[in-house]
């Protein structure tokens, strides 16, 4: 028994940073983690012996910058190594390499310079409008409070500044398919492909798919610099990032206790009053956050009869459908992708035109396994020698459209998925397979087991037009609150949503500590 | 000296015609000209094979706006809609659903295959019910300027914030609803895939999406518009097939005053000063007015009847991007019997019997995974090998369509892109048609045997016979992007052109495709606001 203002089910990365905020505002805070380490997604582990690799999640350049400074991280360890740009290896051919920004930029055929500042600029714009309503809760649209209100008129005002016709503009793009966005502007394959890759990777959507233009602004958003930002490597992998945003936590006087998970968010009606533990242990707070997806929060940890119909309904509405497989190899050489290797340190995509990411995403659709995916692959171990043994190297690849149990039901498709990977490897790096130490393969379904995500989805709730915003994770729950009062969700599934930039963890602490207020 | 015009409309379509229509009404003289020698543009009926009426392209009245059929009175002028009732797709495995006119025989037919989804399926109807009124006042609205300071335009912009927020708590739903795949809003609603196939049509017809695409139940609520304004009478085959609309809206337009020519095509529109004088018409007679409106869509508009030298680059750029892909086609046959479906020989519905299960549309998607394959095929630049179709028999309501004791049948087909892969139209387009049949034949064993007749309409032939760029048949796709003030493109959501005294009236322009006259009226009524 103990007494906490708040208490965290789940200490993922979003949960880490809502913590550290809540605590630094005075708040007793007690996070509950179900494995023996925190960050979830955002960890490093080893894989084979002596190779180290991150879980998941590869890079920080989203990481806000408030967030970074606010919580002091690098004050409690995080070193940053930065990576190089974009290499889109195809095939026999030359690879290409996109890096840079504004006058500096690399890569852009002669032919497609002028289309390219003009996309440049309208994502820049779009992203500069949009981040004063990312960075903080949205404005309470049903209160229709005053303050809400001007709130609101602001961002309709940015808009409106970035005159005739660019703000039409901006509201012409976000609802598009990004092929057709690219196609308008770009005439260059490997381009466009180096740019919808980022839009599309970990959604449920396919180059032609409506909105997923949407995904342009929100992984390119108004603190990142450019189109082809460098990734932002963690030395020790992403694990260092967890371990710094928890000392940061502890130091601010926030508990962990990890290797117990919680069983149940328990509630009197909709009020909820604490948690119960797997071994039968019981924490109260009045104040009970949520870093697990929304789906398993709400449906199956909280009290889901308690739901009146239309919000189950709305519940069980989400979509959370993995899409993502991460397979990482343990290599005896470094890969070359047909480049030099300074060029192997940023990201490097393979699928080479739109119509291979478009293929690659048709078969999830019928709950299938694409015969050639595409994936966007790291090689952590050119920047960052503590993550194998000396010579050898660690590669992980984000596969794209690998479906989920709730596509391909019982069926075990890790060997498929991982014959698939690496016949995509060898063909864009022959010699690849003859490499090769050790692999090691997570679909959705692994990472729904090792995780505890619904469908092992890596941003809790699909990004897609219809769950962002207002609508995330559903309609009307834009504000990290829920049906059961007290309860609040502070994960990747809430406003703004997918991508490391702890927005949804800052957010959600403003939000709980301007409700006390209340 | 030749007559004087206070305005001429180009294109005798159905929007151009309403367009004339109403500016007669207000006392203008107005003369519509029509390239064919036939009135109707998309919405027509002709007499292909000797006895046998087509419905050429569009095959059924759902949205024309209830206004606009009293304000012509359009039934004094001979317009009398003949119900369709029910629809009916038929399934693979010999089964079928019929989904009736009369909710409590649908609601039988649907406890056969899931009592959850019958129970579902009323609480569905009334959501989509609440969010098309939600949205139905927006297809009589003229789209304000978002970015407008004006006074008047503020004042529009908080009338429509008003009728929003009278429906506040189905804001959400309606938001969710725009950006969303019908797919998933199906399969969030029922269980039953032939229910959920026959439902997520709606959602692709006419557009380049299929039923997973983001948008797409959008589009299927636009179809839920045309059954509420079905209380209005206004669903269903004109007598004597599309024309019967067409020709009354004419007779009123003349009865007002206004002049129709046919066989009269407009080769170019003249710009003065940045403003439209008339129009040459291609034997290089011109004819001058103040007011010029185009039906066309707006590539033709602006790609080809005008001078490129009167267009800011901006503008041009903002044409080439408009996106008008062609997706369907029209396969029309004459029959010499009705087609057996086997789905109703098993139920022991026979002869007679069948007529009622043929007498309103044969849909032909028996799951939501069959019309995505369909897309997927079209992606890529193929026509589909197993294709969504919407099958309406004409003359089982309107007899005179065929000879006794012989049939038209109207398909409406999916996907057919403009654009192939492989090949022209020109090679494909009787494999297509036979797509077409072999597809139908699947269902009702002795169809081809059956067969007198086909017209075939690819995409191409749309192009070439109606003037549909590429064979869109909205003039213009209804993605998100290219609707309300953003149709056809930003900063042009209301009629006017960067062409003084040039208006578009078509379905390029708000709110969009379909037999629904809206924009026809709505640009009248910005004609008859600028020429007072």
């Amino acid at each position: 028994m103990s007494k906490h203002d708040v208490i965290f089910v789940g200490g993922g990365f979003n949960a880490l940073v809502c913590a550290s905020y809540l605590a630094r505002a005075g708040k007793s805070v007690l996070i509950l983690e179900q494995r023996e380490r925190v960050g979830g997604l955002v960890g490093t582990e080893e894989f084979a012996p002596g190779f180290r690799a991150s879980v998941c999640f590869q890079s920080a350049e989203l990481l806000h910058p408030t967030v970074l400074s606010d919580l002091e991280l690098d004050r409690y360890g995080l070193r940053l190594l930065s990576g190089g740009g974009t290499l889109v290896p195809d095939g026999d051919r030359e690879s290409r390499y996109f890096a840079g920004s504004g006058t500096g930029i690399e890569g852009i055929l002669d032919a497609d310079r002028a289309g390219f500042r003009e996309l440049a600029s309208l994502i820049e714009a779009t992203g500069k409008a949009l981040e004063p309503l990312m960075t903080s809760p949205l404005p309470d649209i049903e209160r229709r409070g005053l303050g809400d209100l001007i709130e609101l008129l602001k961002a309709g005002w940015r808009l409106r500044k970035l005159g005739d016709p660019k703000g039409l503009e901006v509201m012409r793009m976000i609802p598009m398919s990004v092929k057709d966005v690219l196609d308008e502007r770009i005439s260059d394959d490997a381009t466009r492909a180096a740019l919808a890759g980022p839009a599309l990777l970990g959604s449920w959507l396919a180059p032609r798919s409506p909105g997923s233009a949407l995904g342009l602004v929100y992984q390119r958003p108004g603190w990142i610099d450019g189109l082809f930002p460098g990734v932002a490597h963690v030395k020790g992998g992403m694990g260092g990032l967890a371990e710094a945003l928890e000392e940061s936590a502890v130091a601010q006087g926030v508990e962990i206790r990890k290797g117990n998970g919680v069983q149940k968010i328990e509630s009197a009606g909709t009020r909820v009053t604490g948690v119960k533990m797997c071994d039968g242990d019981e924490h109260t707070a009045p104040t009970i956050i949520s870093g697990v997806d929304p789906r398993t929060t709400l449906l199956d940890l909280a009290d889901a009869s308690e739901l009146d119909p239309e919000l189950a309904f709305a519940t069980r509405g989400i979509r959370s459908r993995g899409s993502v497989a991460i397979v990482r190899y343990a290599l005896d050489s470094l890969p070359t992708f047909g480049s030099a290797s300074e060029k192997l340190t940023g990201r490097i995509q393979l699928g080479a035109d739109l119509d291979t990411l478009e293929r690659a995403f048709d078969p999830i659709k019928y709950g299938k396994v694409p015969e050639s995916p595409w994936a966007e692959v790291y090689l952590p171990t050119t920047v960052d020698r503590t993550l194998a043994p000396e010579g050898k190297h660690v590669l992980t690849a984000w596969v794209q459209s690998i479906p989920g149990p709730m596509g391909c039901g019982e069926t075990d498709i890790a060997d498929e998925v991982r014959e698939a990977t690496t016949r995509l490897l060898e063909t864009h790096s022959p010699g690849f397979s003859n490499s090769i130490i050790h692999s090691h393969v997570r679909t959705p379904r692994e990472i729904e087991r090792d995780f505890g995500i619904t469908d092992g989805c890596v941003y809790h709730v699909e990004p897609a037009m219809d769950q962002m915003l207002y609508l995330r994770p559903m309609p009307g729950w834009y504000a990290y609150r829920t049906p059961f009062r007290g309860l609040y969700l502070c994960g990747a599934g809430n406003h703004p949503g997918s991508g490391l930039s702890g927005l949804a963890g800052k957010n959600c602490a403003r939000q709980v500590l301007s409700d006390g207020k209340r | 000296m030749a007559r004087s015009y206070d305005a001429i409309i180009i294109g005798g379509g159905h929007n151009g015609l309403v367009c004339a229509a109403y500016l007669a009404r207000a006392g203008k003289s107005v003369l519509v000209l029509e390239r064919r020698d036939i009135l109707g543009g998309a919405t027509v009926t002709e007499e292909i094979y000797p006895g046998f009426k087509y419905t050429v392209c569009s095959y059924v009245v759902s949205l024309l706006r209830p206004q606009i059929i009293s304000d012509l009175n359009l039934p004094k002028f001979g317009l009398e809609l003949l119900p369709l009732d029910g629809t009916m797709t038929p399934m693979p495995n010999g089964d079928h659903l019929m989904r009736w006119h009369d909710s409590a025989d649908t609601r039988l037919e649907l406890m056969r295959h899931s009592a959850k989804d019958a129970e579902a399926y009323e609480e569905f109807g009334r959501l989509m019910h609440h969010l098309a009124m939600t949205i139905r006042p927006m297809l009589s609205t003229i789209p304000p300027d978002p970015f407008s300071l004006s006074p008047s335009n503020i004042a529009d912009l908080a009338r429509l914030g008003g009728k929003f927020a009278e429906r506040g708590e189905h804001l959400y739903d309606l938001a969710k609803l725009m950006t969303m795949s019908s797919a998933d809003l199906l399969e969030q609603w029922f269980e039953t895939p032939v229910l959920q196939g026959t439902l997520g049509a709606s959602g692709i017809i006419g557009t380049f999406l299929g039923p997973r695409s983001p948008g797409s139940a959008y589009v299927m609520m636009h179809h839920y518009m045309g059954e509420i304004d079905g209380q209005f009478r206004a669903w269903g085959l004109p007598r004597g097939g599309m024309s019967g609309v067409v020709n009354a809206i004419a007779d009123s337009a003349r009865y007002h005053g206004a002049e129709i020519r046919t066989d009269a095509p407009v080769s170019e529109i003249l710009i003065k000063n940045g403003r439209a004088t008339g129009v040459v018409l291609e034997d290089g007679e011109e004819i001058k007015a103040p007011m010029v409106a185009s039906s066309a869509d707006p590539k033709i508009t602006f790609q080809k009847l005008v001078d490129q030298s009167h267009l800011e680059e901006d503008f041009k750029a903002s044409i080439d991007r408009f996106k008008i892909r062609g997706s369907s086609g029209k396969v029309n046959l004459s029959l010499d019997a009705l087609p057996e479906f086997d789905c109703l020989a098993n139920i022991g519905v026979v002869g007679k019997d069948a007529v009622p299960y043929l007498s309103g549309a044969i849909s032909i998607s028996p799951d939501l995974e069959y019309l995505e394959r369909a897309y997927d095929d079209a992606k890529y630049g193929n026509f589909s090998r197993h294709p969504y179709m919407d099958i309406v028999i004409p003359s089982l309501i309107d007899p005179s369509m065929a000879p006794a004791g012989k049939h038209v049948m109207s398909c409406f087909v999916q996907y057919a892109p403009y654009d192939l892969a492989k090949g022209t139209w020109d090679d494909q387009r009787e494999a297509f048609g036979d797509a077409v049949v072999n597809t139908i034949a699947q269902y009702a064993p002795n169809f081809k045997s059956t067969i007198l007749h086909r017209q075939i309409m690819t995409p191409l032939d749309l192009e070439r016979r109606i003037g549909l760029t590429n064979g869109n048949i909205f003039h213009g796709e209804l993605s998100l992007e290219q609707l309300f003030f953003l149709r056809p493109v930003p900063g042009y959501g209301r009629f006017g052109t960067p062409v003084k005294d040039l208006y578009l009236c078509g379905s390029g322009a708000h709110p969009g495709g379909g037999v629904m006259g809206a924009p026809g009226k709505l640009a009248a009524d910005i004609m008859l606001e600028a020429s007072l």
